[in-house]
C-alpha cells in the first residue's frame, strides 16, 4: 500500500501505548496522569507503514467520558494536528491545543487519536457509530483510569457509561468485568508516569457491575456479568464496584477490565487500576 | 541522530495577502480572514543544511484553519534566516495568544519541533455609538475617533472608492479591565504592556477603515460593511492624491495604494501614542490609586497636531495633547500633558538595483535592494521583511518577496542585499501572458519585531515592528501627494 498510517492498539486494544498525556504547561515534560481542571497536552505516536511518504497527514485528538461505547457524537474534539512521515517513519505528534480535563470523574477521561491523509483516508463513519478501534488501524484508544482506594472505604466505585448503538438492533447489552494481571500495563508504564509496575494486590476477589446514577448509595458489589436493557441509540450509567481488602498494601494495585460484549467480542472497554490512597500508604508504613 | 540545528528567534508575523505587507507588529486580525503565517527559520549551525522542509504541526486555536502540507525550503546556508509562509484562515479564531508548532526537518538530522506564540486580535464596530472595540481576555478596548483628516478626496487614485487614509486628529480610547485590578497597572494583554496593544488596536482600526473595510463586520454580525466615512468628523486639511504611476491598474483593487495609505496612518498614531514612553503607561504612573481601590476603567483623550506630513520612513515630527483618566472604586484621577515627538521608524536611505531592460526569455526578472540604517550600516537578514510589486501599465500587478538568505536569487546571506525574482511569462496571444512594455517596480521594507520570546514585558515594549520604512508615498497637506516608483523596467 502506498501510504499506510497506523496508531497502534494496546493489549487489550483500548490500552494503546501510542497515546499519552503530559499534565503540564510544557508539552515536553514527562507523561503522567491527567487531573481535573489542570491543563495538559495529548500526544500520539503515528506510524507510516506504507511504501510512500505522506506530507499532509492529519491527526485528530478526542476525549470522552469513560464509556464502553464512544462515537463521534459522544466524543469531544480537542484539536487537530498535521504530520509529514516518510515511508516507514514513526513520529510523535503533539496536539498543540491544550486539554483541560473536566471535573467530572476527576479528569479521568478516555482519549482517542485518529490519523489519516487524502492518500490514506479513514473509513467512512456515521456520527452515532462507535469508533471501530480494533478494526481500524487509523484509530487508537487509551481508556484507563487510575483510582485511589482506602481500605476503610470498603467499596471502590467507578462510574461509567455504556451505549447501545442503533445498528445492533437489540434491546439488551452485556457488560463484563474481569480482573487482569497488572503486568499487561507494562507498555504503558512510562505513559502513566509510573517508575515501576505495582505488585498484584491481594484480595479484590469481589467486584461487579450495577446500574448507577451520580450520588446514589451503593450497598452491594453486584456480579461481574451484567445483562441490562438499553434502548437502541441510548446510553445508561453503570458503576464498577469492588470490595477493598482490609489491608491494601503500598506498592500494590489491582487491575480490572470492563468490556461491553457483542457476539463474544468486546465492542468497547476500559481499564481501572485501583491503587491504595496516600493515607493508606502512610498507615501501612506506620504499621 | 542529532536534532536539526534550527531556530525561530522572532515571533511569526501576519502578512496580509492582498498587499503582501506585514500587519502592524505582526498581529493577526480576525476581520482580515485569510492571512499568511510567516516564520523565519534560522540555521544556527556553522554548516549548510540540506533539503530543509518545514510544516505546521498544529495551532492551539482550533479556530485557525490551515491546509496541512510540507514546504520544501532547499539548502540553507550556515547562519542564514529563511522566511517560510503558510496561508491560514483566521475568521473563526479567538482574540488572544495562540501557539503554533512548527516542524523543521533536514537531511541527516531528526526533526526539530519549535513552539512559537502568535498574537490575534479582532476589531468590532458598534454603529449607534460609532465605537470600535477590541475584546481581549484581559479586557475590552473601546475607541471613538472624533475627527480625522481623510483623503484622497479630489485627485483620487480610483474615483468610485471610499477615501483611503484616515489620520486621526481627536480620539478617545477606553480600557475596561476584566476583572478590575488593584495597584498602578493591570495584567498585560499578550503578555506585553498593553499600550502596545493599544497601538495594535488603533493600527487595526486604521487598517479596517483605510485598507480593509471590505472585510469589516459592523459588529452586528449581519455581514454588513463599515467604511471610514461617517464614523467621525472629517477636518481640514484633507489629503489629496495624485499618482505619478497609477497603481490602480489592477482589475480589482488598488492594494498598493491602500497598503501605503494605511501604513501612513499607523506610523502617525504610533509616533504620538505608542512609541517610547506611551500615554497610558505615563498616565498610570502619574495617578497611583489609593490603597484597596480597584481600577474600573482607564481612558486617554488625545488630540494630534500634524506639524509635518507623516511620511513613511522619515523622521517626521508630531505633537499631541492628551489627558489620562483613571476611574476607580474610590474616585477619579487625571493627568494631562503635551508632547512633541518624532517617528522612530525611519532609515537613512535605500537603493534598488533592477535591470533597465528585461527579456522574458532570459529567465526570471531579478531585483535587489539594500537599506541603510541611521549611522551607516545596512539592515540585513531577518531584520527586515521586504516585499515588492511589479505593476504593468495594462492592468496586471505581481507581488514578490526579497530575501537576504543566500538562497535562490540571493547570492550571500546576511550581506544586506535583499534579492527576489519573478518569472514574467513570455508568449503571444495567450491569456496568462505578461505583456511586454513598461513595468514599474515598488520595493517595500518593513521592520520586524525582533524581541525574543520570553523577554520581560517592559523590555519587550520598546520594540514594535511592521512599520514601512520606504517612502514611495509622499503625503502633503498643501498640494497633491505623490506615489513614486523605485524603478522602471522595459520588458521585452
Amino acid at each position: 500500500m502506498a501510504v499506510e498510517l497506523w496508531i497502534d492498539d494496546g493489549n487489550p486494544w483500548y490500552l494503546s501505548p501510542d497515546i499519552w498525556v503530559v499534565p503540564s504547561d510544557d508539552p515536553g515534560d514527562p507523561p503522567g496522569l491527567p487531573f481535573a481542571n489542570v491543563s495538559a497536552y495529548v500526544w500520539a505516536r503515528v506510524h507510516n507503514r506504507g511504501s510512500t511518504a505522506v506530507s499532509n497527514a492529519t491527526v485528530r485528538f478526542y476525549w470522552a467520558d469513560p464509556s464502553t461505547v464512544i462515537t463521534p457524537t459522544t466524543a469531544t474534539l480537542i484539536g487537530t494536528s498535521s504530520a509529514s512521515l516518510t515511508a516507514g517513519e514513526t513520529k510523535e505528534v503533539l496536539c498543540v491545543t491544550p486539554w483541560i480535563p473536566s471535573f467530572v470523574n476527576n479528569g479521568h477521561e478516555c482519549l482517542i487519536a485518529q490519523a489519516f491523509a487524502p492518500s490514506d483516508p479513514a473509513p467512512p463513519q456515521g456520527p452515532n457509530d462507535p469508533f471501530n478501534v480494533p478494526a481500524d488501524r487509523h484509530l487508537a484508544q487509551r481508556n484507563i483510569t487510575v483510582g485511589a482506594a482506602m481500605a476503610r472505604m470498603a467499596r471502590f466505585v467507578h462510574p461509567f457509561r455504556i451505549g447501545n448503538p442503533m445498528r445492533f438492533r437489540t434491546g439488551e447489552v452485556l457488560v463484563r468485568a474481569r480482573r487482569a494481571p497488572v503486568e499487561i500495563l507494562k507498555p504503558l508504564l512510562r505513559n502513566l508516569g509510573l517508575r515501576e509496575l505495582p505488585a498484584e494486590a491481594e484480595g479484590f476477589e469481589e467486584f461487579g457491575l450495577q446500574p448507577y446514577r451520580c450520588g446514589q448509595e451503593i450497598h452491594e458489589t453486584g456480579k461481574p456479568d451484567l445483562r441490562i436493557a438499553v434502548s437502541p441509540g441510548h446510553q445508561e450509567g453503570l458503576a464498577l464496584v469492588a470490595r477493598v481488602p482490609d489491608r491494601f498494601k503500598a506498592g500494590t494495585a489491582a487491575l480490572l477490565l470492563i468490556e461491553q460484549i457483542v457476539e463474544d467480542k468486546p465492542l468497547g472497554g476500559m481499564a481501572v487500576l485501583i491503587v491504595p490512597a496516600k493515607e493508606d500508604r502512610t498507615t501501612v508504613k506506620k504499621g | 541522530m542529532p536534532v536539526t540545528p534550527a531556530a525561530i528567534p522572532i515571533r511569526p508575523y501576519a502578512i496580509c495577502p492582498p498587499t503582501n505587507l506585514m500587519n502592524p507588529d505582526g498581529f493577526f486580525v480576525v476581520n482580515m480572514g485569510r492571512q499568511y503565517i510567516e516564520a523565519t527559520i534560522t540555521n544556527i549551525s556553522s554548516a549548510p543544511l540540506s533539503n530543509v522542509r518545514v510544516y505546521i504541526e498544529g495551532i492551539s486555536d482550533v479556530g485557525v484553519v490551515y491546509t496541512p502540507g510540507l514546504m520544501s525550503v532547499g539548502a540553507v546556508p550556515a547562519g542564514a534566516s529563511v522566511p517560510v509562509r503558510f496561508l491560514a484562515d483566521f475568521r473563526t479564531a479567538a482574540p488572544g495568544t495562540a501557539v503554533v508548532s512548527l516542524i523543521v526537518e533536514s537531511d541527516g538530522f531528526s526533526f526539530k519541533r519549535i513552539l512559537k506564540k502568535i498574537f490575534i486580535t479582532r476589531v468590532d464596530y458598534h454603529k449607534p455609538s460609532k465605537t470600535y472595540s477590541v475584546v481581549m481576555p484581559q479586557g475590552t478596548m473601546k475607541i471613538n475617533i472624533h475627527s480625522a483628516i481623510v483623503g484622497p478626496r479630489g485627485s483620487r487614485c480610483k474615483d468610485d472608492r471610499e477615501p483611503f487614509i484616515a489620520l486621526i486628529k481627536d480620539v478617545t480610547y477606553d480600557w475596561i479591565p476584566e476583572p478590575p485590578y488593584e495597584g498602578v497597572r493591570g495584567p498585560f494583554p499578550y503578555e506585553d504592556p498593553w499600550w502596545k496593544i493599544a497601538l495594535g488596536i488603533l493600527a487595526a482600526l486604521l487598517l479596517a477603515g483605510a485598507l480593509l473595510y471590505d472585510y469589516f463586520s459592523d459588529g452586528t454580525l449581519d455581514g454588513g460593511m463599515v467604511s471610514v466615512s461617517g464614523t467621525f468628523e472629517e477636518t481640514d486639511p484633507s489629503v489629496s492624491c495624485c499618482t505619478d504611476v497609477s497603481t490602480s491598474a489592477t482589475d480589482t483593487e488598488d492594494w498598493i495604494g491602500r497598503g501605503l495609505y494605511a501604513s501612513v496612518g499607523i506610523a502617525a498614531v504610533a509616533a504620538i501614542a505608542s512609541d517610547g514612553p506611551d500615554l497610558h503607561y505615563r498616565g498610570q504612573d502619574a495617578t497611583p490609586p489609593g490603597a484597596g481601590e480597584l481600577t474600573l476603567s482607564e481612558s486617554v483623550q488625545l488630540s494630534v497636531n500634524y506639524v509635518a506630513p507623516p511620511n513613511l520612513g522619515v523622521k517626521f515630527p508630531i505633537e499631541g495633547k492628551w489627558e489620562y483618566t483613571r476611574t476607580t472604586t474610590g474616585g477619579t484621577y487625571r493627568f494631562s500633558a503635551a508632547d512633541q515627538r518624532e517617528n522612530l521608524h525611519w532609515i537613512d536611505s535605500y537603493e534598488v538595483d533592477a535591470p533597465v531592460v528585461h527579456d522574458r526569455l532570459q529567465g526570471p526578472l531579478i531585483v535587489r535592494a539594500r537599506f541603510r540604517k541611521p549611522g551607516g550600516q545596512f539592515l540585513r537578514g531577518s531584520e527586515l521583511y521586504v516585499s515588492a510589486a511589479l505593476v504593468s501599465t495594462y492592468g496586471v500587478a505581481h507581488w514578490l518577496e526579497l530575501r537576504d538568505h543566500g538562497m535562490q536569487f540571493d547570492k550571500e546571506p546576511n550581506d544586506g542585499w535583499y534579492t527576489g525574482g519573478y518569472h514574467l511569462r513570455p508568449g503571444k496571444g495567450e491569456q496568462k501572458v505578461d505583456r511586454p512594455g513598461v513595468w514599474y517596480l515598488f520595493v517595500f521594507a518593513q521592520d520586524v519585531n525582533s524581541v525574543a520570546q520570553g523577554t520581560d514585558p517592559f523590555t519587550a515594549a520598546h520594540t514594535i515592528g511592521g512599520f514601512v520604512l520606504t517612502n514611495q508615498l509622499e503625503i502633503h497637506f498643501d498640494k497633491p501627494c505623490q506615489l513614486k516608483h523605485d524603478a522602471v523596467i522595459q520588458v521585452v
